[in-house]
């Protein structure tokens, strides 16, 4: 079901009180990434720039969801909003946060819809984590590292390939069974189609 | 006794945090901790580099965020170790394969004092109240509300059901959306009033650190 599966389980959606619209969507797939960029937060790092990624889950699972000004919002969300949490806005960390978080986030969206269902959520995931990574190594050769940039290149991929394979893993299992996913994917889909 | 003295130490941080947070209105702070991290940027002594990281590093102290300084000398050790593997001017000593030259050890100095004086400077001037403007404003603000909601979730995220536990949870979430919107404005309108504003002495000392930092520029 990842990609134009338009398969819905048999249980009913559950906004029945009031109807969600895409700024909803946005606003909780963005408090998911707070809460999971808190929770890598919790993962000891060498370096504090060096994260797993999995904050970036949501915007995987976003790029089949979301309409291209929601998605790039979410992306700038989840970037402002943990800068502000985290309180390091003014900081190279903000600086990182903020390429990674973009190059993946529209990677992934680029993958998508270049390769379609020709490419699993693990592929595009992988690739997202790989670009972004990359970038990363190359703004803290710029910014930190100079030339030795080259040294953390190799550990910083292998991570980004470990746990790009693990949340593209994740996100497929979550796409198939999730009832808010295909609840939101509806719903979204619906409005999109009264728009058109 | 070690968690008691944690949790003395904690309640102090927060203390420190709540005087911190009445004393400056979010903004200001903000755009005085923007205007002085550039100045910093454009520092070209070491030594002045590293006087504004202390005071940095104090400023973060007094506004209750955490410190943690093995990780910063930590981290400061590696940037300065990584920039020493490419040797630039004057040789000072060799250990073993190492070359440590003058030039590459100033040069990793400098940048771990850039690096982590940025996130001091940051973590002090940015407070968790700062209400973005406009419509992506209000976008981080419901997606603030949201989260706080995910916090406070009584159910359990269990490793072995990890899908069945998250859906859960994004269901109950998605089942209170509407509610979350109009929480949001409340939210907004809350700290919009428990936010005093600064009082004189607070906005003159953060005109004097901004009007220091430039100064600092021209000393030689």
């Amino acid at each position: 079901m990842w990609k134009g599966d338009p398969k819905m389980p048999e249980s009913t959606p559950p906004f029945t009180k009031a109807i969600p619209n895409a700024a909803d969507v946005t606003a909780l797939l963005g408090a998911f990434c707070f809460f999971l960029s808190a929770l890598e937060y919790m993962v000891p790092k060498p370096l504090p720039f060096m994260r797993l990624g999995i904050a970036n889950l949501p915007i995987l699972l976003a790029t089949d969801l979301l309409p291209l000004p929601w998605f790039l919002a979410l992306a700038l969300v989840k970037v402002v909003g943990m800068s502000v949490i985290s309180g390091s806005l003014f900081s190279y960390i903000a600086v990182f946060s903020l390429a990674g978080t973009l190059t993946a986030a529209l990677t992934m969206l680029g993958g998508r819809k270049l390769f379609g269902r020709h490419v699993s959520a693990v592929g595009i995931s992988i690739l997202g984590a790989m670009v972004s990574n990359a970038v990363q190594i190359v703004i803290a050769s710029v910014l930190v590292f100079g030339e030795a940039a080259r040294l953390i290149a190799p550990p910083f991929l292998i991570m980004g390939l470990v746990t790009g394979t693990l949340l593209g893993l994740f996100a497929e299992a979550f796409a198939k069974k999730s009832l808010w996913y295909a609840s939101a994917k509806a719903l979204l889909g619906k409005t999109e189609e009264n728009r058109a | 006794m070690r968690s008691l003295n944690k949790k003395k130490r904690d309640a102090r941080r927060v203390a420190r945090s709540d005087a911190w947070e009445s004393r400056f209105s979010p903004w200001t702070l903000a755009a005085a901790g923007a205007a002085v991290s550039i100045a910093f940027l454009f520092q070209r002594s070491i030594s002045l580099r590293a006087i504004m990281f202390a005071c940095f590093l104090g400023a973060a102290w007094l506004s209750g965020k955490k410190i943690s300084i093995p990780a910063t000398v930590f981290v400061s050790l590696g940037i300065v170790a990584a920039n020493l593997l490419v040797p630039v001017g004057k040789v000072l000593c060799r250990l073993g394969p190492l070359v440590i030259t003058q030039g590459a050890l100033e040069d990793g100095i400098g940048k771990a004092l850039v690096f982590e004086g940025l996130i001091y400077i940051s973590k002090a001037s940015i407070l968790p109240s700062l209400k973005l403007p406009g419509r992506f404003g209000a976008l981080v603000a419901s997606s603030f509300v949201y989260y706080d909601r995910i916090v406070e979730y009584k159910g359990s995220v269990r490793p072995a059901h990890i899908i069945e536990d998250t859906d859960a949870l994004m269901l109950e979430l998605w089942d209170e959306a509407l509610g979350a919107s109009q929480g949001s404005e409340k939210g907004a309108e809350l700290a919009s009033e428990t936010r005093s504003a600064e009082g004189t002495v607070a906005a003159i000392a953060l005109a004097a650190a901004v009007v220091a930092s430039y100064g600092l520029l021209f000393i030689k």
